[in-house]
């Protein structure tokens, strides 16, 4: 078993390497089995961890108004599934209705009270005593959200909208921070999948080697 | 072209902002906020709020489930209708039916299909993955010579050669270090506090109505 | 009605054939539809309709028995009736709705009409002929032939009138067609009325009858006057008339045509508003008793009795003064200016002087002058010499068959084959009408508007159109010149040329696409030279090949070199830089993370996130392994759960290979929580319902109440969105410290939340390196045992299986500060006695491959209402040493824990339980072997029913393949207050120091990669 699996692990990754010569039927087959190998998963963790569990504590207690909030999903489902008709998919919209709007309300909360506010308040907080670095995070800050703020335009004599000079040399110098955070966030990219790389070829090695 | 309002509308409306609306304040609302504390909890909004946050999650693994079977579906139809690419979809089915048959006849195999294919295939695909950003940063300025692009190489190289620890060249790990502590990190938080605002309006929009998108 | 209309080939309705003049010469265009033909049967000459909307045959008299009388005063309309057609006495005139202007036909054409008709068309045709002599014109008047396929494209009304093609004839040749000449008080053409501006009465159409010929329609063969019409008309007065010679000085109806020679001073008298006659039609301008009268064609469909006679007053013959001006899309239609000009039809009058050949026998009567008000008069007098016969409309709605009317043969309906550029503004143009304002009249006053009111954008569009140059004038364009006169300058059209679609060219077809292609090209079987079909056709008879390689050169070089670069450390080659520090450095957010974990207690739950799927799960298992080793170590008991259903069994199966541990015991696989931010979210509110329940379904024995029932939580996280999750969703509602272990991908994006709901944070593989050596010093932590007494102890009642939450009792020493404290037993007791177990040491023949953990406290509330949680006994008991070799092992064999008495029999106090499938030792059976003493891993030893037990044959039944194999607890020697040490940490990260060389050597070639080739582009770009 071990055996089988290993060598199926070395040809599915030369299949997926594969690539690197083109399109061709092997990727194609890899990346079909992913697939279908992660449904495979997914539906196994999903059924047993969550559905099998809600049904048992709902539908399953025999009390009437247990089985109610335990259908309410099937229902909800069910009304998703209606969303491919074209006459029916307005009633796929309750339940699209339902789930955004808690969707949104537990968004707007987790924003507020984790990013908004703690991310505002502690600005400074990493730099005590280090002046010059906290006012460039702080400048940095407010110029990043120039750049994306589009609001403050105004109208030249042609009749075009742009914005004011202030507004363009500080959504500038927020672009330049940008950049530079998007230019790190590539190299970190670039470290995670050279590390995962690494990692598989000391599995093989591990596996071939038996450690 | 004006949508035509009508009883579904109105009724999805009506869901979206109450289900919100009950959410929020059941979340939000502590203790100590006086006269909106006392209703809430006299309204049993907290609870109720429990109850909408259990629908709403399982309602999502459900749709998970029903997605994967119509994504079966799907490909069994291929299968059936002998299309082109039903050779492909054959192998979806079977790994499929693998995982499941392996996990349930014993849980210890389906580990090992996890580790050796379902790892194995994702890591080539993270290598993948690995030549492009490679090659992507490599023929950056090919492409589009400027400031901006220059600046943008210029900061991915210092990032890649400060995670080496290059010893006596350890001013460049201050660099980097430095680099991702102050101006990495301040254009991370705008970009965040930029997401939050967005998320933020969005938000309130839909729960006062004026996001109605989802009706498409 | 007669059977003309059965017979009628609607030839009317096709255009002259100029190819065929001389073949119809002879021909003259039928206006029998306007004339009764005394019976006669409309024959073939019938195709010369003239025009503009062409012959209504159901109006033509065939059998009218009626007399329309004309009487030579009167004003005739013989000129909207077949020429050829003699006008009798009582014969009542035919008005067509729209008129044939058979004034404009060649009066010499003979046609075979009846001798009658015959004999009027020839008068007619004399009196055109004399009116153009007397103007000096000259021109050959071709009849057209409208069943000649090959007939010009000249309407038939123009028929006449139309130039001879070899004459090279500009559109200034033309003549200038003053509307003006058509009113006149006098016109020549038109009868002299029977009574001076006696008031036309209203048409009556009732007088239409349809099943015979209308006597409006007829024409007064008997009279003499419509002879005299004509003969007015195109009488002596007629002149021939070169349209486009503009030579024509006549004053016949031809002058009309003629721009030189229109009016002359009698003319301009003549033409003179009046107010009434024919003058007050076309000059709305003046005031004319006839304006009101003409209102008969606006009551069309409102037949008037029968007793009304229509009168001319009924028709509605008014133009607007737009419509006066409108210039003609072709000239000789002029301006407004020369419209005036066109207002005195004095010209007409010079028809009757203008002497006629007539080419018949009879010669048409001399015109005398036509006064049009006395002409207008007289219709509807009743007294027979109407020109417009009296119509009844009953009858004619009554009467009409319209199933006839559309009976006509359209199928020998001919297009004009030839556009021919109209002396008038057509008809259609005229009639065309916005509210009350022409089209023609909005097209004429069309006027640009000033540069200053323009956009910038039609500016632009102005500038370019000036700048254009155009390859080609209207001169040379004769047809947008006749329909436009005023036109001199124009764009070329775009030139279209038909070739080969590109798209074609670059289309890239799969198979199932050229298998139709080639299906298509077959049914539609194309020809050789169409469009694109060729091209389509190479296309499709090359297919591509079914696979093809497409090399991506720079990729697979990049790939083969970071892939050499990394395989080669290794082997030991290419080993460069130095392995990551051994410390993280102090108060870094990495040490905050290992302080943490290292701060925990033992027994104390962390909540444990495995926030990555199976993409990242080689460099997040390295981070996994330290952080829950370490977690173990401490003796802490994770819960581990995500928000990805890969990641929760990514992490129990990290967590299985750390051997020694009891599912459920010493950690929880507490799920997959759907729905991201909501799961969370849900998951922090129903904490005990969601954590009841591990992966399997099995019972975990948790009552967590809220999220500051654990100690710690630590979440390893691969991307941005999974760590904002918990640092907004968990971070705000609980003061447990978080930590998080990411990978370098979300490093820049988390780096913020530090310090914002985020304690501490390990990056990566080097983080991981470092941590590992951490683990390598890090002694073992102590589980201490269960410290409470009997008395101490207090009773759990454990509810009914009905639902997944579970009572939890109440201890002495909760671990967390509620009253409802988790059952695990308290910590840190006084009288505890640690029981450790030295790694590596042999037991018996056992071999030990991993981290031995042993938990040595355990209680956990089971579900059986008589089943009683109690810590166990706070007196250690030492081991008994025994003999390796006879020692018993056997198996709990049970759905669930089982209870360990104090005495062999249901009877006795619980004083502790064991879990499903826990290895015990069995020392000693009661005497019917009902039930056993055992001795548990936490040296709790105790009686429990045998049936219970599954008895192990093999006493030494130790993996003998040397496999991790869950360990015995038993030791050889006394337990030791040592702590354990960690299994070789080097073992928590296979290959450790290779790994990091390989990614030391493969950033470096990237960094080499990436800095030459973009040093390469700059420099050859800066050339």
């Amino acid at each position: 078993m071990e055996g089988i699996a290993l060598i199926a692990s070395f040809a599915l990754t030369l299949m997926i390497l594969s690539y690197l010569l083109g399109d061709n039927p092997l990727y194609r087959l890899a990346v079909y089995t992913l697939i279908g190998l992660t449904a495979g998963f997914i539906t196994i963790v999903t059924v047993e961890s969550v559905l099998i569990p809600w049904f048992e504590s709902t539908v399953l207690t025999g009390q009437p108004i247990n089985i109610g909030i335990g259908l309410i999903p099937v229902l909800f489902g069910v009304l998703l599934l209606f969303k491919t008709s074209p006459r029916l998919g307005q009633a796929g919209n309750l339940a699209l209705a339902f789930l955004v709007g808690v969707g949104a309300a537990v968004a707007l909360v987790g924003i507020v009270t984790g990013t908004l506010i703690p991310l505002t308040l502690t600005i400074g907080d990493a730099f005590t005593g280090n002046l010059l670095n906290t006012l460039i995070v702080f400048i940095g800050v407010i110029t990043s959200l120039i750049y994306f703020q589009y609001a403050l335009v105004r109208k030249t004599p042609q009749g075009t909208v742009e914005r004011t000079p202030l507004m363009k040399t500080l959504g500038g110098i927020g672009f330049g921070f940008i950049i530079t955070t998007l230019g790190a966030l590539y190299a970190a990219a670039i470290l995670t999948s050279l590390t995962i790389l690494i990692e598989r070829i000391g599995f093989w090695l591990t596996q071939l080697t038996g450690g | 072209m004006r949508r035509s309002t009508n009883f579904w509308s109105i009724l999805s409306v009506a869901i979206t902002i109450s289900a919100g609306i009950i959410t929020v304040l059941g979340l939000l609302v502590g203790d100590q906020l006086g006269l909106l504390s006392t209703l809430v909890t006299g309204l049993g909004i907290r609870t109720q709020a429990t109850i909408l946050l259990r629908i709403a999650a399982i309602t999502i693994a459900l749709t998970l489930f029903i997605g994967i079977l119509n994504l079966l579906a799907v490909h069994v139809e291929r299968i059936v209708t002998r299309r082109s690419n039903a050779f492909y979809s054959v192998a979806l089915i079977l790994s499929f039916f693998l995982v499941i048959g392996m996990y349930v006849v014993q849980r210890a195999s389906g580990f090992v299909i996890l580790q050796n294919l379902q790892i194995s295939i994702e890591s080539a695909l993270a290598a993948l993955l690995l030549f492009a950003l490679v090659y992507g940063a490599a023929t950056i300025t090919r492409r589009r010579r400027s400031l901006t692009s220059i600046w943008f190489v210029g900061v991915v190289l210092i990032v890649l050669i400060g995670a080496i620890p290059l010893g006596e060249f350890a001013v460049v790990t201050q660099v980097r270090d430095w680099l991702l502590t102050v101006p990495v990190n301040a254009g991370a938080r705008g970009i965040l506090l930029g997401i939050a605002l967005a998320t933020l309006v969005a938000g309130v929009r839909v729960l006062i109505g004026l996001e109605r998108s989802y009706r498409e | 009605m007669g059977n003309d209309f059965d017979n009628d080939d609607l030839s009317w309705l096709r255009r002259p054939n100029d190819q065929d003049d001389d073949s119809n010469q002879d021909e003259q265009p039928d206006l029998d539809w306007l004339i009764g033909d005394q019976g006669n049967a409309p024959k073939q000459r019938d195709e010369k309709r003239l025009g503009v909307t062409g012959e209504l045959p159901w109006l033509r008299d065939r059998d009218s028995d009626d007399q329309g009388v004309t009487s030579e005063e009167d004003l005739n309309f013989d000129w909207m009736s077949d020429p050829t057609s003699e006008p009798k006495q009582g014969e009542q005139r035919r008005l067509g709705v729209t008129g044939q202007l058979n004034w404009l036909q060649d009066p010499t054409e003979a046609t075979e009409e009846a001798p009658q008709v015959n004999a009027r068309k020839s008068a007619i045709e004399e009196q055109i002929e004399a009116a153009e002599r007397a103007a000096g014109v000259n021109r050959n008047i071709e009849t057209p032939n409208f069943d000649d396929e090959e007939t010009s494209a000249l309407p038939s009304w123009l028929q006449g009138a139309e130039a001879d093609p070899e004459d090279d004839l500009t559109l200034d040749d033309a003549p200038e067609f003053n509307f003006e000449d058509l009113v006149s008080e006098n016109p020549d053409w038109l009868p002299t009325p029977t009574a001076t501006n006696t008031p036309v009465e209203s048409f009556n159409f009732d007088d239409l009858d349809v099943a015979e010929t209308p006597d409006w329609l007829r024409v007064d063969r008997a009279s003499t006057d419509d002879d005299d019409f004509f003969n007015d008309l195109f009488g002596d007065q007629a002149d021939e008339v070169d349209l486009f010679a503009g030579q024509s000085s006549g004053t016949g109806l031809t002058g009309l045509l003629n721009a030189d020679d229109v009016l002359d001073e009698s003319d301009e008298a003549a033409l003179a508003p009046s107010g009434t006659g024919l003058t007050g039609l076309l000059n709305p301008d003046a005031s004319t008793e006839l304006d009101s009268d003409f209102d008969l064609f606006k009551d069309f469909g409102d037949p008037a009795s029968e007793d009304e006679e229509p009168s001319f007053d009924d028709f509605d013959w008014s133009f607007s003064e737009d419509q006066l001006e409108t210039p003609s899309p072709v000239q000789p239609v002029r301006s407004s200016s020369s419209m005036d000009e066109l207002d005195d039809l004095g010209w007409l009058e010079s028809l009757e002087a203008a002497p006629v050949t007539a080419s018949s026998s009879k010669t048409p009567p001399k015109a005398d002058s036509i006064d049009v008000d006395s002409f207008l008069a007289s219709l509807g007098t009743g007294s027979g010499n109407e020109i417009i016969p009296q119509v009844d409309f009953d009858d004619l709605a009554n009467t009409i068959d319209f199933e006839d009317l559309f009976n006509d043969d359209f199928d020998q309906l001919q297009s004009p084959q030839e556009e021919t550029p109209l002396p008038l503004a057509p008809d259609w143009l005229a009639n065309v009408s916005v509210g009350e304002v022409s089209a023609s009249a909005i097209v004429r006053k069309q006027q640009d508007r000033p540069l200053e009111d323009l956009s910038d954008r039609l500016l632009a569009l102005r500038e370019e159109g000036l700048n254009l140059n155009p390859t080609e004038t209207v001169e040379n364009d004769l047809a947008l010149a006749n329909l436009i006169p005023d036109l001199t300058d124009a764009l070329p059209p775009a030139p279209i040329q038909p070739g080969t679609l590109s798209i074609t060219n670059q289309l890239k077809l799969t198979p199932e696409q050229i298998k139709n292609a080639q299906l298509l090209a077959g049914i539609a079987s194309l020809a050789g030279d169409a469009i694109g079909v060729e091209a389509l056709r190479e296309s499709v008879a090359k297919p591509r090949p079914r696979l093809r390689l497409q090399l991506k050169i720079g990729r697979l070089l990049i790939a083969v070199v970071v892939l050499i670069a990394v395989i080669l450390p290794f082997f030991g080659i290419g080993q460069i830089g130095e392995l990551p520090p051994g410390l993280f450095p102090t108060n870094s957010p990495e040490q905050r993370v290992f302080d943490q974990i290292d701060r925990l207690q033992p027994g104390q739950l962390v909540l444990f996130a495995a926030e990555y799927g199976a993409t990242s799960a080689g460099d997040l298992n390295t981070v996994s392994d330290v952080l829950l080793n370490h977690i173990v170590l401490r003796g802490a008991r994770p819960v581990i759960v995500s928000t990805n259903p890969i990641g929760v069994l990514l992490a129990s199966e990290r967590v299985t290979r750390i051997t020694g541990l009891t599912p459920n015991t010493d950690y929880y696989i507490g799920g997959y929580i759907a729905g991201e931010s909501i799961g969370l979210r849900d998951f922090s509110e129903n904490l005990r319902q969601l954590t009841s329940n591990d992966l399997q379904g099995q019972s975990t024995g948790l009552a967590l109440n809220s999220l500051d029932d654990f100690a710690l939580i630590v979440v390893v996280a691969e991307r941005l969105e999974s760590a904002r999750n918990w640092a907004e969703q968990i971070a705000p509602i609980t003061n447990v410290p978080i930590t998080m272990g990411i990978s370098y991908s979300a490093s820049p994006l988390i780096m913020p939340y530090l310090n914002a709901g985020i304690d501490g944070v390990i990056i990566g593989y080097e983080d991981a390196f470092t941590y590992s050596v951490l683990l390598e010093g890090l002694e073992g932590v102590d589980r201490p045992t269960e410290e409470a007494t009997a008395s101490e102890t207090p009773t759990v009642e454990t509810p009914i299986l009905a639902t997944p939450i579970v009572e939890t009792p109440t201890l002495a020493t909760p671990i967390a500060e509620t009253p409802t404290a988790t059952p695990i037993p308290t910590l840190a007791s006084p009288t505890a006695q640690p029981t450790t177990i030295a790694t590596g040491e042999s037991i018996a023949t056992a071999t030990v491959d991993a981290i031995i953990i042993i938990a040595t406290e355990e209680v956990t509330p089971t579900l059986t209402p008589e089943n009683t949680v109690i810590p166990p006994s706070p007196t250690p008991i030492p081991p008994t040493p025994t003999d390796a070799a006879t020692e018993t092992f056997a198996r709990v064999n049970a759905s669930q824990a089982v209870n360990v008495r104090e005495g062999a029999g249901l009877g006795f106090r619980p004083v502790g339980s064991v879990q499903p499938g826990e290895r015990v030792l069995v020392l000693e059976a009661n005497s019917d072997q009902t039930w056993y003493r055992v001795r548990l891993a936490n040296d709790l030893e105790g009686w429990i029913l045998g049936t219970l037990l599954d008895f192990e044959d093999d006493s030494t039944n130790w993996d003998d393949e040397g496999q991790t194999v869950y360990i015995s607890f038993i030791r050889q020697s006394p337990p030791t207050s040592t702590p354990a040490p960690i299994a070789s940490a080097p073992e928590l990260i296979p290959y450790r120091e290779e790994r990091w060389y390989a990614m030391t050597l493969g950033i470096s070639v990237i960094v080499l990669i990436i800095a030459v080739v973009n040093i390469f582009n700059l420099i050859r770009r800066g050339r």
